[in-house]
Parts: C-alpha cells; structure tokens; sequence
C-alpha cells in the first residue's frame, strides 16, 4: 500500500479545517518581543542583586571604554531577541547583514578590550583562564538560561520557518544578556580576562545552545505539517 | 491579494465560510506554485496538504492588515525544501534496504538531496534568491518585489548562491 492512499483527498482536509475553525488570538510581534526582553531584563536584575555589582561600580561609570562596551552588550541584548522574534513570523525576514554582524559581536568585542585595555594575564595564564572560565563563563551561561527559555516558548508558540537563525539568535540574546549582567558584577578591567572568559566562550556557547532549539523549531514545523 | 489578507483576518476570527472560501482560492495558487516545482501531481498535492495543515496551525502569526502572499508562499516555500530533503532522504533508504544503487535507481532524487544539504549551508537570504529563482520560478523583478529589495540587490544574492553552490557541488558554470 502506497502512503498516499493513506492519506484523505483535499476537500476532504478542506473540509474537516474549516469544521474544526476555531477563533484564534493574532500573535502580537511587540508583546513577544516584550516578554523576550523582559526575561533578559529579570535576568541582568537577578543576576546583579544575587552576585551584587563590582565594588568600583561608581567610579567604572566614569570610564568611556566600561560605558561603550556596556552599551554595545544592552544594544545586542536588545536587537537580537528583535530579530529572533522577527524570524517566527512567516514572510517577515531579518538583515542578514545584522544577524552575520550580531553572531560575530563577541569575537569583535574580544578584539575591541584586547586593543582598549591592559593586557595582564598574571604570573600563570592558564590558572587565570581556567579560574575566569569556570566562574565567569559558567555565570554568564546560566545568566543567559531564563531569557533563553523564555525567548524559546515564544517562538515555539510561533512558527520560525528559518529554525536556523531563529536558534542562533535566541541563544545569542540570551547570552548578551548573561554578559551584560557580569560586565558589572565581574571587577577585572583585564583584556585577557574579558577576551577569554566574557566574550569568546559566547562564541562557543551560541551555536551549542543554537543546535537543540534548531532541532525543536525543526520539529515543531515537521508536526505541524501532519494531519 | 488584499482580499486574501481580509479573508485570513476572518479565518483569525472564526469564520469557517471566509475559511472555506480563503482556502478554495489559496489551493489552486499553491497546486501551481508546487506543480511547476514537483514532479507530478500527486506529490504536489501531498505538499499543498501539509502546507493547508501548517496554515491551519499556524494562523495566528498572522498579523491583520499585512500582505497575505508573503505570509503563505514563506510557509509554502519551508514545506517544499523539506519535502526535497524528505525526498533526499528516502532515496538512500531505498538504496540501503533494496541494495541499490542510489545512482541507477533514483538520480534526480539523489541530485536533488545534495543540492538540498548545499542550500542548507548557504546564508537564509541566498537561500530565498535561489529558491525564488530557480525553484519557484520567479522572474527577477517580481521575485525581487516580493523580497522587498532592488532588481540588483536580488540578482547579487542570487549570483553569490549560484557560485556558492557550483562550489559545492562540484559544478561548472552553465551547469547550475
């Protein structure tokens, strides 16, 4: 027996569709971007008020270089979730340009601290990278867990076609935001430090947490398509 | 096209006749857009099926008073590169379980797999100026408008999947 005979004629789907029509609420793009980003936001603030800011948190809000790279972590932190929220509405596309430039900010920033700041691994650099990736990568990573969550039931409940980009920048979000929170918690104005245990592991992190939510999003779509 | 995006404003509502009446009018657009992309009828109904079943279940993302195309031909365009990837797929399970050649039993479906996984490496707006293109069959102008971009932003895209996937798949030019 061939599959397609299994499978109802049309009119007939037509049929039991329109039979089964119920009236649904029209996804609102501003209210799921909102609820993306107000997960980021209650993350930072819990982050902040459980780890509490660095004690020369004042005197670092005097500091061009800490002030530029805390706007350019909450201006990804904000674009990103955007855009991912974009890619769950059908027929709405993102820059590709932007979405390329926001998946390599953090090797840029990487590049950016080791250019504006001392560069002063210490006496053992390999203590210093494992003690930075431990506290500070694995901070940021669970940092990033409730905005990722968050941003994935909001796409989950829409339809990102392009599974993809969607995972990428639902991680990538989420993941700003965990580094934004520890840009001020963490008090090392070291380049090495903030190369290594802020922004490259974000490099690693992304398409990890990009992989499961593809798969998801993949199948999600899959079911959606069966009778 | 507006009229569509009044009907779907109605489906969101509950309206099963405005749903009758948008699907009867989507099934014939959707039976032309897959039959030129398909092999025959039957897959191309198959296709439209999943694609009516993804419409129904997706409705809400919708958004009233946006253009209705758009919205339809995304979903319709995802549907098809799956079922090539499907299609891929099950030609190597073929060969696996009947100890066939994937070669001599079934060459436009394998052809067809490996430019599915080369697509898949490409960026998403290479992806749409080819499958626009080439798989929808779009001509440049209007395949640009519904992109939202210029004629010339559109056929860089394109040229850059197009040389992209000659690399991939090992092609000359002229050949893809």
């Amino acid at each position: 027996m061939s599959c397609r005979e299994d499978k109802p004629s049309v009119s007939v789907t037509i049929d039991a569709l329109a039979a089964g029509l119920e009236p649904v609420r029209p996804a609102r793009p501003a209210l799921m971007y909102l609820v993306c980003l107000f997960a980021g936001a209650v993350s930072v603030a819990c982050t902040l008020s459980l780890m509490g800011g660095r004690a020369d948190l004042s005197e670092r809000l005097a500091s061009g270089s800490f002030l530029g790279l805390a706007g350019v972590l909450m201006v990804a932190s904000v674009v990103t979730p955007l855009l991912a929220v974009r890619l769950g509405f059908p027929g709405r596309q993102v820059n590709g340009r932007l979405a390329g430039g926001l998946a390599a900010l953090p090797a840029l920033l990487a590049v950016a601290v080791c250019l504006l700041l001392p560069w002063n691994p210490g006496s053992d650099p390999s203590t210093a990278l494992v003690g930075g990736l431990s506290t500070c990568s694995m901070g940021i990573v669970m940092a990033a867990a409730v905005p990722w969550l968050a941003t994935l039931v909001v796409l989950a409940s829409l339809a990102p076609l392009d599974a993809e980009w969607a995972g990428l920048l639902a991680g990538l979000g989420a993941l700003f935001a965990g580094a934004l929170s520890f840009h001020f918690v963490c008090p090392s104005t070291n380049s090495f430090h903030l190369a290594t245990a802020h922004y490259m592991p974000l490099l690693l992190a992304a398409p990890a947490v990009a992989l499961p939510a593809c798969a998801l999003f993949r199948w999600i779509t899959r079911r959606r398509a069966r009778p | 096209m507006a009229e569509l995006s009044a009907l779907m404003a109605q489906v969101q509502r509950g309206n099963e006749q405005a749903y009758r009446e948008l699907l009867g009018d989507v099934y014939p657009l959707l039976l032309r857009y897959l039959g030129r992309r398909l092999g025959g009828p039957e897959a191309a109904e198959d296709v439209c099926q999943e694609i009516l079943m993804t419409v129904h279940r997706v409705r809400h993302t919708f958004t009233p008073g946006r253009p209705f195309e758009p919205w339809l031909y995304s979903i319709a365009r995802s549907r098809l590169i799956d079922h090539y990837r499907r299609e891929g797929r099950r030609s190597i399970v073929v060969a696996d379980t009947e100890r066939v050649e994937v070669e001599q039993a079934e060459p436009p479906a394998e052809g067809m797999e490996r430019l599915a996984a080369a697509l898949a490496t490409l960026p998403a707006i290479q992806q749409r100026a080819f499958s626009l293109l080439k798989i929808e069959g779009l001509d440049t102008v209007t395949a640009a408008e519904r992109e939202g971009i210029s004629v010339s932003a559109l056929k860089v895209r394109a040229h850059r999947a197009y040389r992209a996937l000659r690399v991939a798949l090992g092609v000359e030019e002229g050949e893809l």
